[in-house]
């Protein structure tokens, strides 16, 4: 229903403006290119990583941008796409855009970048992004009242969902207390050569999308702790280490395959220098970019392309 | 007319020309023409070969000075690293001559690092002990045994180290000749510092049994020509990232003992000689803490007081731009890591350690004295270059790598691991800065002198030497720097300043020992005070100093003897010896010495007091759970758990004796010692139940609560390891059945849940019945905000919260730490003192049952982080006068009047939780000063994210000053507290409710102090004092400088004696006083310690 309509409001203000002769809906199509989210979304995975975020706060930089980008484009062809209102949980509806102008393909990337920098430390790589995102988006010949208003309702949308964001108690744990180390030896310590803080102590409290709790799938509880030759764990235990001391070339770049620590210390004398890696979150945006652009699909959920 | 004026023209312009004199520096940096010297230590960088690579590269070599071609000038050799070492021969006048080729001495391709001078094989001319470093297959220690002079007059050395069997083959970075089997011959001590696979800032096990391979080495002098390895039987087992060696007689035994310092997370070393050809390493009883990246050492007396001293340096910027960007955090795992692996602690700062004798631990005055922080530095000494007879400091530092800088590792880069080295390394920035100069003022203090003294000229300097080069009598400079000349600063002193009085001594040893090392040389003043000199070359940083010994003589003393202990015992004296001149002594002509007088020999001490604990039977330990704080609030200055234990003293099974209660922290129960008809003590626990083992008693009182005739008891429940408001902080009273015997009573008291600190008792209206004044201490989790403090009036038995009623101003009171008791305005009714963190000192006049602030435009202003409160009449005028205890000036706040400490009590990102950011002066990189932040920028992030967001880069947190967080709303200067004295104070009450502060003297600011004791009447009024906190955090560390101290008023002043002359021997974390009277008529006085032995004193 919206779409016709939109395409007739298109249509009729294509007519009126014919008088240079230039008709250019092409702009339309061009806004269908994946690729136009593909460089957000990496934009964001690039900050991610120079800003150092751990992977549960990294996962959380990923969620709301994207939560918020597919809210809005889905308003493109709401028949074909569900809300995730009454799907996760405390979201409300998103206020409704105030023109027929906004084109809510390229809103919801105004709005993942909107959401993503309230997110990230770095705003200024952010606002060189978004200026380089303002370029190209001239240069696509996107109507300057169509630019500006879908900018406009980016930004509403973004704040109605750092607004839902703000209250998933994740601010309040930023200074709660830290993990407080246990001497007793079965207990995790923290390990060279920076002895970081055991990470979110209290990721538990934060809110979840889905999940009704942790608790809702309960690993099976690890060996109990038991260093005497024979016991299950000392088998486990011995076993590692005798792997990690005997390993092959195969083995390592499997390792680094799989080696998700996106903040590596190379410790030299007093140099310290970090090399610094996507999260497994990260890892997973990536393997989604790929595989949809190996099908030629928009971003989300694999499904068929607006239009 | 003309003539006239232009004679007065010319008159001041020759009085201006003859004027610059004045502005002079005491040093003139000499040039290369006029030396002839061009030792440059230079360091060349390729892909292959780099900071990254060996991070030992810009580690720097080092300077000796000797006599090595017996013509009495002092002759100059360079230690180098790519380059080769090099040798000037002195040809007078400060010119020099290089001869190294000639002498065989060239040594390209040898990484040589430290040297040490010794003449090995006794033949009358000095050799060369060549420590090498970095490659494996090219590092192998050299002799170079001084051949003396040919026919031609050509000196010469051949390199013979493998013959003599010294030819280690470690990583040496510093050697020393030592005499330490006293068998008259020098054995050699070599400095290994092994680079091995394994990070060296991971924690592990120690490797204390000899084998690793960083492990130092001992050779003993065979007497015939020949070593042998002994380290392991001398029980040199403990390993380390060894980078220097003292040598220095560190408890007047005249045995030498051995200083090592460690770089990084190993411990440095105090090997004290055991005199039987063994050494034990004994550093953790008598240095409580150490510097971490330990590299150059030096031992002194700098205080003049008999006592060798040492100085450890490290890497700590002076500025807040220097320190922001080079240390990304406080390490809080530091702690937990010291105690799982037994650490001893170690803290990123210079530090110098105060010798106190025998019977008690060095203390660590660096911040007070002034000297902590002279960025990455290597060699200090410690030598009097203006002659007024204190020594003073000069530091060597420069890096030309800044490796350390935080922009560097975290964020400077993003092109993970295929960024070409290069590029890596074009990084890194380049800081070059100045050395450092300090003028020991003679109070244990140091003023900055680098700038008037001409010595401030950015470089990378490494080792360092002092001699009088040009035999004008002062002492001149030299120093070997990476990729530039080598220093040589002549000393003007002599030549600016020809009053000066000084006094030189050659010290003729044996063959074997030329140079007397291990003598000792005393130069006594007619008015009893001396200064003392231990013989000893290796100092500061691989180097060997000059071995003449150098006085500085005040213009106001008088010199009455100067006096040589030999190092076999034997003794030479010169009577009444004048200035100005070079004295030779011979150790042949030496007699021996039936009495020797300190400091030769530790004094015969006559103690006051006495430790008497085993004597009564109190066996007491304190124990505690560790809480961790800095885990619940990143930001906290010290922990806020460990305030503990208090003591009651009360007579509580009615049997006449007085008896006493230790208090227990969270987890352990108070104990109770009752004092029996033979005056011995008997322990009994106060709980046995483990739910009221739970809380911690904070502050306890012995008073009778119902007028029965039996001493009740009242438990301030506290100790912030509890959530706000929770029931384990209701404060709790017992009541006593007469025999000694506690019951808790629970009606008696309305709820006070909060985290109490101390409890006074009085009867404050004067109704017969003993009120209770409870201090809140701070708001659980909320630190720097205080809990609820109360005033409980006692209604015939049952207490009521009478705080709004009769004492409202105590609501807006903060953390309090103390409070007393006391009629300041002589009208009959108890009136209060309160002081607490970042409070004044809050004077409540009791009007007739209600409290109102008296007050007092000086102490409402001072501001201070108080601890404790005596009200005393010192001066027995009559009125009541005060000593307060304070932080003390051993710290790095900078704090005064002008520059107060300021907390921020705001809750910036508004999630619930105070974020205390506190700020202090520091200063600029442009040598101006301003407030800046204390805490670290990853701590602050650690704390809020909101910071992480507001700079992108540690270079901009630098920068960044409190007006800057003023301005973007971070601070608002009506939600902080401020502490403007950090000093303790001694209080004059001038009457009419005047008063003045004055600050206590310097021994009393070496630490915070924690409690007072007045014993004695009128002119034998004693004041008992002590302190420490061993709570600090891991960057500061802990304030352990606080030894106990007696103050007495006499004659106008504060006469303080020193824990090493009257007995008092505390120096852990002091917490409370007690005062037992025996039923012989003795009085106990106890002194309770955090986690360690309750002390028990007995004055004479």
């Amino acid at each position: 229903m919206y779409l016709k309509r939109f395409l007739f409001i298109t249509l009729s203000i294509l007519l009126v403006s014919c008088n240079d002769g230039v008709e250019d809906t092409a702009y339309l199509q061009r806004l269908e290119d994946p690729e136009l989210f593909q460089a957000s979304i990496q934009n964001l995975t690039d900050i991610v990583v120079y800003d150092i975020f751990s992977p549960p706060v990294a996962s959380r930089v990923y969620l709301y941008p994207t939560i918020a980008a597919y809210e809005v484009a889905r308003k493109a062809a709401p028949l074909n796409y569900n809300s995730l209102v009454g799907q996760v949980k405390g979201l409300s509806p998103l206020p409704k855009a105030k023109t027929e102008e906004v084109n809510y393909l390229l809103a919801s990337i105004y709005a993942f970048n909107h959401v993503g920098k309230a997110l990230i430390f770095s705003q200024k790589k952010m606002e060189v992004f978004q200026a380089d995102f303002a370029a190209k988006i001239k240069e696509i010949k996107v109507p300057p009242s169509i630019d500006k208003a879908s900018k406009a309702y980016g930004i509403i949308a973004a704040n109605s969902i750092l607004e839902w964001a703000s209250k998933d108690l994740y601010s309040q744990t930023r200074t709660y207390p830290k993990y407080f180390m246990k001497q007793e030896d079965r207990f995790w310590k923290p390990t060279p050569p920076d002895y970081m803080d055991g990470i979110e102590p209290h990721w538990e409290k934060i809110r979840t999308m889905v999940l009704d709790s942790s608790n809702q799938f309960q690993p099976k509880a690890p060996l109990k702790f038991d260093l005497t030759k024979g016991s299950p764990f000392q088998k486990q235990l011995w076993d590692v280490y005798q792997v990690i001391n005997n390993l092959d070339e195969e083995q390592i770049e499997v390792a680094k395959f799989w080696d998700c620590n996106p903040y590596v210390s190379n410790h030299k004398g007093h140099a310290m220098f970090a090399i610094k890696k996507i999260t497994p979150g990260g890892h997973w945006i990536g393997i989604t970019a790929v595989a949809t652009r190996q099908a030629k699909k928009f971003l989300y959920g694999n499904n068929k392309c607006l239009y | 007319m003309p003539i006239k004026t232009s004679l007065f023209t010319l008159f001041i312009l020759a009085l201006s020309v003859s004027c610059n004199s004045s502005t002079e520096t005491l040093f003139k940096k000499l040039s290369e023409e006029h030396t002839q010297i061009s030792f440059q230590n230079t360091i060349t960088e390729t892909d292959s070969f780099n900071i990254l690579t060996n991070e030992y590269i810009f580690n720097g070599g080092g300077v000796a000075v000797s006599d090595f071609n017996n013509d009495g000038l002092p002759d100059l050799f360079f230690t180098g690293n790519m380059v080769s070492n090099q040798l000037y021969l002195n040809q007078g006048n400060l010119k020099f001559k290089e001869h190294t080729q000639q002498a065989n001495l060239d040594t390209k391709g040898l990484w040589s690092t430290g040297v040490a001078v010794a003449d090995v094989n006794a033949d009358g001319w000095m050799d060369l002990y060549i420590c090498a470093a970095m490659h494996e297959n090219n590092r192998v220690n050299k002799l170079y045994i001084n051949q003396g002079l040919d026919t031609s007059g050509n000196l010469s050395f051949k390199e013979q180290a493998e013959a003599y069997g010294i030819n280690d083959s470690g990583n040496s970075m510093a050697a020393s000749f030592i005499d330490y089997d006293k068998d008259g011959d020098l054995d050699l001590y070599v400095v290994n510092n092994e680079q091995n696979q394994s990070i060296p800032i991971i924690y592990r096990k120690k490797v204390m049994d000899g084998s690793a391979p960083s492990n130092d080495r001992l050779f003993r002098n065979n007497g015939d020509n020949t070593f042998s390895d002994i380290t392991i039987a001398a029980g040199i087992t403990i390993e380390g990232y060894g980078l220097s060696v003292t040598p220095l007689d560190a408890n007047n035994d005249q045995w030498v003992d051995l200083f090592v310092t460690n770089d990084y997370i190993a411990n440095d070393l105090l090997y004290i000689n055991q005199k039987d050809g063994t050494f034990k390493n004994e550093i953790e009883n008598i240095l409580l803490h150490q510097s971490k990246f330990s590299m150059g050492s030096d031992a002194a007396d700098f205080n003049n007081d008999g006592y060798s001293d040492i100085i450890s340096i490290d890497m700590l910027g002076e500025t807040h731009q220097r320190q922001k960007t080079t240390i990304a955090k406080s390490l809080f795992f530091q702690n937990e890591m010291n105690t799982k692996y037994g650490y001893q602690d170690q803290h990123m700062r210079n530090m110098l350690f105060k010798n106190n004798g025998n019977d008690l631990p060095f203390n660590e005055i660096g911040q007070y004295a002034g000297i902590y922080q002279t960025d990455w530095s290597w060699s200090p000494l410690f030598v009097d270059v203006d002659y007024d007879g204190n020594k003073d400091l000069l530091i060597t530092n420069g890096f030309p790598r800044d490796i350390t800088d935080m922009d560097f590792s975290n964020y400077r880069f993003n092109d993970g691991p295929y960024t070409s080295v290069s590029t890596l390394l074009d990084s890194v920035p380049i800081i070059k800065i100045p050395n450092y100069a300090y003028r020991n003022k003679g109070n244990l203090t140091f003023e900055n002198m680098e700038d008037k003294w001409g010595l401030s000229i950015p470089s990378f300097s490494n080792g360092a030497v002092f001699s009088d080069l040009d035999l004008d009598g002062d002492l001149d400079y030299v120093v070997n720097n990476i990729n530039d000349p080598a220093f040589i600063f002549e000393n003007k002193l002599t030549e600016q300043s020809p009053e000066i009085k000084y006094l030189q001594c050659s010290l003729e040893g044996t063959k074997e020992n030329p140079d007397a090392l291990g003598a000792q040389v005393v130069l006594r003043f007619s008015d009893g005070t001396f200064q003392y000199h231990q013989q000893q070359l290796s100092r500061g940083y691989m180097s060997s100093v000059d071995p003449t010994v150098y006085f500085g003589i005040p213009k106001s003393k008088s010199i009455s003897t100067l006096e040589v202990l030999w190092p076999n015992g034997t003794f030479s004296s010169l009577e009444n010896p004048s200035p100005n001149q070079r004295y030779t002594f011979s150790q042949q002509n030496s007699t021996l010495k039936s009495e020797l007088s300190f400091p030769f020999k530790e004094k015969e001490k006559e103690y006051l007091f006495s430790e008497v604990s085993s004597s009564y039977g109190i066996d007491y330990v304190h124990e505690e759970k560790n809480v961790q704080d800095f885990f619940n609030q990143r930001l906290l200055p010290h922990k806020l758990s460990q305030n503990g234990p208090c003591l009651a003293v009360g007579d509580i099974d009615g049997d006449g004796n007085e008896d006493f209660i230790v208090g227990g922290s969270s987890g352990f129960s108070p104990v109770i010692f009752f004092q029996n008809q033979s005056t011995k003590f008997t322990k009994k626990p106060l709980f046995n139940k483990k739910e009221s083992m739970r809380y911690e008693v904070e502050s306890m009182t012995l008073f009778d609560v119902d007028n029965d005739g039996d001493l009740d008891l009242y438990l301030v429940s506290g100790g912030n390891q509890f959530d706000l408001n929770s029931e384990f902080y209701q404060d709790r009273l017992l009541l006593n059945n007469g025999k000694g015997s506690f019951t808790l009573d629970k009606t008696k008291l309305p709820a006070l849940t909060s985290n109490g600190c101390v409890v006074r008792p009085m009867d404050f209206d004067n109704d017969g019945y003993t009120d209770l004044f409870i201090g809140g201490h701070n708001k659980p989790k909320s630190y720097p905000l205080g809990d609820a403090s109360f005033l409980l009036k006692n209604n015939q038995g049952s207490f009521e919260d009478v705080t709004k009623a009769s004492f409202a101003a105590l609501s807006e009171f903060g953390i309090v730490t103390d409070a007393q008791w006391t009629d300041m305005d002589n009208d009959g009714f108890q009136d209060i003192i309160v002081v607490g963190e970042y409070s004044p000192i809050a004077i409540f006049l009791n009007k007739e049952g209600k409290f109102i602030p008296a007050p007092s435009s000086v102490l409402d202003e001072a501001f201070g982080l108080w601890k404790a409160i005596e009200p005393i009449d010192y001066d027995q005028d009559g009125d009541m006068d005060l000593l307060v205890g304070n932080l003390g000036e051993n710290n790095m706040y900078n704090i005064s009047l002008d520059t107060p400490m300021i907390i921020s009590t705001r809750d910036v990102d508004s999630n619930g939780s105070v974020d205390p950011l506190i700020f202090t002066s520091q200063k600029n990189s442009d040598g101006t000063w301003d407030m800046y932040p204390t805490q670290f920028w990853d701590n602050l992030n650690q704390q809020s994210p909101y910071f992480r967001q507001e700079f992108n880069s540690y270079k901009a947190f630098s920068n960044a000053n409190l007006n800057y967080y003023r301005e973007k709303g971070l601070l608002k200067d009506d939600q902080t507290y401020k502490a403007n004295y950090d000093a303790s104070q001694w209080v004059e009450n001038l009457g009419n409710g005047s008063y003045k502060m004055n600050s206590l003297p310097p021994a009393l600011q070496l630490g915070p102090i924690n409690d007072f004791l007045t014993i004695g009447e009128a002119d034998s009024k004693n004041v008992l004092v002590i302190g420490n906190d061993f709570g600090g955090p891991p960057f500061e560390g802990n304030f352990d400088a606080f030894q106990g101290t007696t103050l007495q008023w006499k004659e106008n002043k504060w006469e303080t004696t020193s824990a090493q002359n009257s007995g008092f021997h505390v120096f852990k974390d002091a917490k409370e006083f007690g005062l037992v009277h025996l039923k012989d008529g003795k009085q106990l006085i106890l002194v309770s310690q955090n986690q360690d032995r309750l002390l028990v004193f007995i004055k004479k």
